[in-house]
């Protein structure tokens, strides 16, 4: 059992763990933008057609506002089924309508926005292997194992663990 | 085709490995076994006492994320698609912080102070709901067990192939197949995979229950060590016989998607034995080379050349004409020096005669990337069916959003990161799961598209490139013997996974439904046996269900997986970390997360007409549920009460409004 002395401060690891949880979303970010920026212009041998069906996005955003007006009236009328039942309805209507868009923008192309992003058709090699893993994939993995290593060392805070409660098994 | 003596020696190495593997295993539940005897029962036996140290802990977390689609499925996919699998996998750089450090901590904390063992426990403890306790555990059971599913066959599948070339287990087939012949439903599964299911089943069912949670993690950190060494050695292999790794690049280049399609092919007087060619077998088109390629045929099936008769056919023939033998044809350029004397070495070896060839009917080019140099080391990586290529930009961008997110809410992972002792294991875990993941998950790539180099024409059967080239590269470099560390290294990833899912699902069972809802009152006793009788039946009934398995169970493996964390990551990361949380917001969002799966999945099937997902706005369904799942939780909290003062203090301390 831990002394009491040695016992973790509940809200104060709280907030350590939280502020490291900003930290990992950070550095995701950070890793995705480096990434898939790099790819995107680099290591594509096509180009890149970029088609956005803006129907089925605004069919998408008016389910969002359906979903909480519908949601606020089950609340009130039927607050169980509404947590349970009757949410997977919406969610499976929402998923239907975007979906239905989606289809028809396919076949008409005035109902979606088009953008070409163009094609590196470059072979480069960079230590044997194809420029844009280096660049794009090496050097990343490179700089997030540096600051894993850091963060884990310095970054990181050690904090004192829970005592385990009595097990519920009866002995 | 293979040599058959190297293949028999390479066979036989794997059949002694797999004997010492087995053997050690046993032990190792042993061993685990007798430490339970000196602790609490229910956390020894499900959470190995929560005193999971450095090794034990980053080992287990390692093997249990590389399960058999690391060591089969992945090198598949690499042989067949190039380059593009490393930004496939790009999202795996930071795995090691992210899809560990985002929850680790927080979620060991409050899982001890609320003295839970499985994740649905622990969410029903901190919000204060039977309730999410049972829907946690309902949506767990569904989505692991299709998981579990898979890798009972992957694990049968991997042990069929890699003891293909023994003897004895032939024999053994044979005798199965006699005696389960006569039984319906059984009957109708081969010999050789029934085989294999059933020694890979009981080994496993037996040590896990047996040891529990400490055997598994045990045995975890063998299983990590095997496949460590197993890709190191491949790599040096691997660069010493390319003799530099930008000689493979340069050739891979080159290369172009093979065509498929079908040929007649005959020899030049009727044979008076029957001459059988293996599904392999090289044909040269020396008619067709110019002076940039030489042109090869490979066939993808079975064929006989009957006696008395001149022309090849198909021994099970599924298609109109059984002389329309199924081939892939590869154009290789003259400056492919090493591909060429690949493809050269093993017509040599091959013991059929010249055999010349007639194309039956129009050969089929890939969807994307047909007759295009660079295509293999390049985005979007070729695909025969898909015209968008392997990797279009925003599934891309999903894989990299999935890969650390996804592995973050996995049940799996959670119940190790609730197993660990301190914040310093912790710490000094995410820095050695860094360094194995780098060290496996890019060498992986390397060995794999220079094996398009080195072995070209697997395309015929692409999840076998493993296997062979452990056996061509062990064999070519002298050591045949090293092949059996080599191929066990899949099995020890499928058997690590199997092991921890096998246990999340009986721990769920054992802890979430009958103690709560059966047996409150179990003594330790009881609880014991209800515990090993568990893990028993959940077993069993696995192996049953994948007796004869159906078609489709690599998508299934992705359904489940993606269910999983539709299902509770976002649940459980706002359990841990948002005071507001409900529970009724939980229950929202861990049904509209798995719902949002299904209703895609569903549409997929509707509009493809086969199983898979349907990619809405060109995203993975596992985006679209994460966002429906967080938006249920926002909009059910701001309409529900607010959580009780005393749970709020009790799990985020006073300071928390």
């Amino acid at each position: 059992m831990t002394s009491p002395a040695n016992r973790p401060d509940t809200g104060k690891s709280f907030r350590q763990s939280l502020r490291e949880l900003r930290v990992m979303i950070i550095v995701w970010a950070c890793a995705f933008v480096w990434v898939i920026g790099y790819c995107t212009f680099n290591a594509y041998q096509t180009d890149i057609h970029i088609q956005v069906p803006w129907c089925a996005i605004l069919a998408i955003g008016a389910h969002a506002w359906w979903f909480i007006k519908v949601y606020r009236k089950l609340h009130r009328d039927l607050p169980w089924a509404s947590s349970v039942g009757l949410l997977l309805l919406i969610a499976a209507n929402g998923a239907l309508a975007g979906a239905a868009c989606d289809q028809a923008a396919r076949h008409l192309p005035a109902l979606t926005f088009h953008f070409i992003i163009s094609a590196n058709k470059d072979l480069r090699l960079t230590l044997g292997l194809p420029s844009w893993t280096v660049y794009g994939w090496l050097l990343p993995l490179f700089a997030a194992n540096v600051y894993t290593l850091w963060f884990c060392l310095k970054g990181m805070k050690d904090e004192p663990m829970e005592a385990m409660p009595k097990d519920e098994t009866h002995a | 085709m293979p040599n058959p003596l190297l293949a028999a020696s390479a066979g036989n190495a794997a059949l002694v490995s797999f004997t010492i593997y087995i053997a050690i295993v046993f032990v190792l539940a042993w061993l685990a076994s007798r430490k339970q005897e000196s602790g609490s029962f229910m956390n020894e036996y499900f959470l190995g006492s929560r005193n999971l140290g450095l090794w034990a802990f980053a080992f287990t977390y390692a093997a249990t994320s590389a399960s058999g689609g690391s060591f089969m499925g992945f090198p598949s996919l690499i042989y067949t698609h190039g380059w593009v699998l490393a930004l496939w996998i790009g999202g795996y750089i930071v795995v090691p912080l992210v899809a560990i450090g985002l929850i680790a901590k927080r979620l060991n904390q409050v899982a001890r102070k609320s003295g839970s063992i499985t994740v649905p426990e622990l969410m029903r403890k901190r919000l204060g709901s039977q309730t999410v306790g049972n829907v946690g555990t309902i949506l767990l059971v569904f989505f692991q067990f299709f998981f579990l599913l898979a890798q009972f066959k992957a694990g049968a599948m991997i042990m069929t192939t890699l003891l293909d070339d023994v003897e004895v287990f032939h024999t053994a087939a044979q005798a199965m197949d006699r005696w389960t012949d006569p039984i319906p439903w059984v009957g109708a599964a081969e010999g050789s995979y029934l085989l294999c299911l059933l020694v890979f089943s009981l080994s496993v069912i037996a040590y896990t229950a047996w040891g529990g949670f400490r055997a598994v993690v045990w045995t975890d950190v063998m299983q990590g060590v095997i496949m460590g060494l197993g890709v190191m050695i491949l790599l040096a292999l691997v660069l010493v016989q390319l003799g530099g790794l930008g000689n493979a690049t340069r050739e891979l280049a080159r290369q172009t998607p093979p065509l498929k399609g079908t040929a007649i092919l005959s020899i030049d007087s009727a044979t008076t034995n029957p001459i059988t060619l293996k599904k392999g077998t090289w044909i040269e088109q020396s008619n067709e080379h110019n002076a940039t390629h030489k042109f090869y045929l490979r066939t993808s099936q079975d064929a006989q050349i009957p006696t008395g008769k001149n022309t090849a056919q198909q021994n099970q023939s599924e298609n109109e004409n059984p002389l329309h033998i199924p081939v892939i044809q590869i154009h290789t350029p003259l400056e492919n020096r090493i591909e060429l004397s690949s493809i050269e070495r093993e017509l040599n070896q091959q013991s059929v005669p010249a055999m010349q060839a007639q194309p039956a009917g129009d050969f089929q080019a890939y969807a994307h990337g047909a007759g295009q140099s660079g295509a293999y080391i390049n985005a979007p990586g070729p695909h025969a069916s898909k015209a968008s290529g392997f990797l279009p930009l925003l599934l891309a961008v999903c894989f990299f959003t999935f890969w650390p997110f996804a592995g973050s809410g996995q049940p799996s992972y959670m119940a190790r990161q609730m197993a660990f002792r301190d914040t310093a294991t912790l710490r000094h875990s995410i820095i050695f799961v860094m360094v194995y993941f780098s060290l496996i998950y890019f060498p992986l790539i390397i060995i794999f598209t220079s094996g398009r180099v080195l072995l070209p024409g697997w395309e015929i059967a692409s999840d076998r490139i493993m296997p062979e080239m452990a056996a061509h590269l062990t064999s070519t470099a002298g050591v045949p013997w090293l092949a059996g560390l080599l191929v066990a290294a899949p099995f020890a990833a499928v058997m690590s996974s199997v092991d921890s899912f096998l246990l999340l699902v009986s721990s769920s069972v054992v802890r979430d439904v009958y103690q709560q809802n059966i047996n409150p009152g179990a003594d330790e006793r009881t609880m014991k046996k209800v515990s090993y009788g568990t893990t028993i039946v959940v077993g069993a009934l696995a192996m049953l269900a994948m007796v004869n398995p159906p078609e489709f169970l690599q998508d299934l493996i992705v359904f489940a997986s993606a269910g999983l964390g539709a299902s509770f990551l976002m649940p459980v990361i706002l359990t841990l970390y948002w005071p507001r949380l409900t529970a009724r917001a939980c229950i929202a969002g861990m049904i509209s997360g798995g719902a949002t799966i299904g209703v895609l999945y569903l549409i997929g099937y509707i509009v493809n007409g086969k199983f898979g997902e349907y990619l809405l706005l060109g995203l993975h369904p596992f985006l679209w549920s994460v966002a429906i799942s967080t938006t249920a939780i926002l909009v059910a909290a701001k309409l529900t009460s607010p959580p009780k003062p005393e749970i709020v203090e009790n799990y985020f301390g006073k300071q928390v409004p």
